[in-house]
């Protein structure tokens, strides 16, 4: 196995928070704020896909235009975790698809980096296409290259005959695979069985560092966090709501986020005469979303389908007890905690799974039936920024860690 | 500080809006340049934000202000003076027939792209323009891909004056002359 020579490290990924999507890539932020600490330097490219309506013509000159202006406009910036950020406009045209992308973003990233390679010894991408294929094309030739898939939308990556092609390369070439989830995990082994031993998993970092100054004494401030669109199962959870909101009026539910839904939801609130009681957030940066965890009493998250459910482990590490679906991540997230959390319902396309899971969860919190700070202390053990950084330490650097066996064992990588 | 956001894809508002408004709240004269205003209708820009278009500022330029004195302030003039009394239907209708029919094709076809062979860095000038008073551009928002041409262009122009604005793609992302990079961020405890 090749040996970094020092604890410098780059992170390339496609997402990363910012102005225009304060939520996209919050994890990443938070896998940069766990594992920069423990290294000499980290630099995050944050290769961001600026998508407009170009024909073939006009993407050719934005992009040559693009590269005489990236000289100017990147400069390094502090980010968390004492590492720098370089932020780079990957531009891109409307419905691009991913093999495509991600020979864009490998060109746009080496063109920002002046031709020369990624001048680090280890490099981290987030998200295989485009990230983890423009961080290949741009190491340099003894860096150790590892990937963290989080996309919940591999299927259709793999669907691309091209991008299906880029991504069994990928996983040949890399130094080591991880999923954040068993989801992907999954997805992967059955497509490419060849690669089984090295998709690895670690999961996505989750700091426990703010605890709520009032614990939570009833369930009646819901909240949700996430894009208003239907895999997130938001329109159930308005007509899930107003079924309680019926037998409660007191209960309230904030809606955090933005998407295609949002115009057929606040009409869908007025319909049902909730305008009093749902509010409408919009979107709102990761720091807001945490003080909200802290300022509400339940966090309702009836996904359809997550890779790993990070807000579910941030509601709990925030002291708030969850009721969320069984949608691929969160039950293997919580396993062995769901009681002492909150309540795990199924992917039904019905109002009442969610109101049912509701008043069960009321009953059983009235009752003291749950045990938050278990579910803290197991899920810090498994999410924590120390355990997920140490599992990460291992293998990018493995001579300075081989003695330092205190990483907790949820975190390290495993087949 | 006098800050200019090209916006001509209009792909990326919220950033823009929220840049925007935070550079104003701080005291920034802040100018925004869109392609289309319509495509922004429906977006609120805090109080004090300028929002333009490239053809509005063009046009301010003599030339161009002296070819629209000519081709329809003069008309429309003579149109008031004369078209009274019976006369004034047949007139409205005639200057407005003369407006769609000739003075536009006029402007379109051979003092637009006379006036740019003969003033190719009028554009790039008459978007600095409106810093000029206070000391020049100090930054340049490059905010969505459709801009990037067209930001590269503008530099090229303003490069052969010697004016070097600061460039980025977005606020967050800008490094202020002569800042020191130590500070170390950190969201330990956030999301």
């Amino acid at each position: 196995m090749k040996e970094a020579a020092s604890r410098d490290a780059a992170i390339v990924t496609p997402w990363y928070p910012s102005r225009e999507l304060p939520f996209r890539g919050a994890f990443v932020q938070a896998m940069v704020d766990a594992t920069a600490p423990g290294c000499d330097s980290a630099v995050v490219y944050h290769c961001d896909t600026w998508v407009s309506r170009m024909n073939e013509r006009t993407t050719e000159a934005v992009e040559a235009a693009n590269r005489k202006l990236a000289p100017l406009a990147v400069r390094p910036v502090p980010t968390v975790g004492g590492a720098q950020l370089v932020h780079l406009a990957v531009t891109t045209p409307r419905a691009q698809e991913f093999g495509p992308l991600a020979r864009n973003h490998e060109r746009q990233l080496r063109a920002a980096l002046g031709g020369r390679p990624i001048d680090a010894p280890v490099v981290h991408a987030h998200v295989g296409l485009p990230g983890g294929w423009a961080a290949l094309q741009n190491a340099r030739p003894d860096a150790r290259v590892f990937v963290t898939e989080h996309a919940t939308y591999l299927d259709r990556i793999l669907a691309e005959p091209e991008a299906r092609e880029l991504y069994d390369e990928l996983l040949h070439r890399v130094d080591g695979f991880f999923a954040v989830g068993d989801p992907i995990k999954d997805v992967l082994t059955a497509e490419f069985p060849h690669h089984r031993d090295k998709i690895q998993q670690i999961p996505n970092p989750i700091s426990f560092g703010t605890q709520r100054e009032r614990p939570v004494t009833g369930l009646r401030r819901w909240l949700f966090l996430g894009g208003l669109i239907p895999r997130k199962g938001v329109a159930w959870l308005v007509e899930a709501f107003a079924q309680c909101h019926a037998k409660d009026p007191e209960l309230t539910l904030t809606l955090a986020g933005e998407g295609e839904l949002r115009a057929q939801l606040v009409e869908r609130v007025r319909e049902l005469g909730l305008d009093e009681a749902v509010h409408f957030a919009g979107a709102v940066p990761p720091a807001t979303a945490l003080e909200m965890m802290r300022e509400h009493d339940l966090l309702v998250h009836p996904s359809r389908y997550e890779t790993f459910g990070m807000t579910v482990v941030e509601a709990v590490a925030a002291g708030m007890p969850v009721l969320v679906t069984r949608c691929g991540g969160p039950e293997q997230t919580l396993a062995g905690i769901e009681d002492a959390a909150g309540e795990l319902i199924d992917v039904e396309e019905n109002a009442e799974s969610i109101s049912d899971g509701y008043q069960r969860l009321r009953d059983r919190f009235q009752q003291g039936g749950l045990d938050l700070p278990r579910a803290q202390q197991v899920l810090a053990g498994r999410y924590g920024y120390e355990a997920v950084a140490e599992a990460h330490y291992r293998l990018w650097f493995p001579a300075a860690t081989e003695h330092s066996g205190e990483g907790l064992e949820r975190a390290e990588a495993h087949d | 500080m006098q800050v200019l956001f090209l916006a001509l894809g209009a792909s990326r508002k919220r950033a823009v809006l929220d840049e925007s408004a935070e550079l104003r709240a701080s005291g920034a004269q802040v100018i925004v340049v869109v392609d289309k205003k319509k495509s922004w209708l429906n977006q609120e820009f805090a109080p004090g934000v300028v929002v333009t278009t490239l053809k509005e500022l063009e046009a301010r330029h003599l030339p161009r202000r002296m070819e629209h004195a000519l081709l329809y302030r003069v008309p429309r003039a003579t149109v008031r003076a004369v078209g009274r009394g019976p006369l004034r239907g047949r007139a409205r209708r005639g200057l407005k027939a003369y407006e769609r029919g000739l003075a536009a094709k006029l402007h379109r076809k051979v003092f637009v792209p006379a006036h740019r062979r003969l003033w190719p860095d009028a554009q790039a000038r008459m978007v600095l323009a409106p810093f000029a008073a206070r000391g020049g551009l100090d930054l340049l928002v490059v905010s969505d891909a459709l801009s990037v041409p067209r930001a590269v262009r503008l530099l090229d122009a303003w490069a052969t004056d010697g004016i070097k604005p600061r460039v980025c793609y977005g606020l967050d992302y800008d490094v202020p002359s002569g800042t020191q990079q130590a500070r170390t961020a950190t969201t330990q405890g956030q999301r």
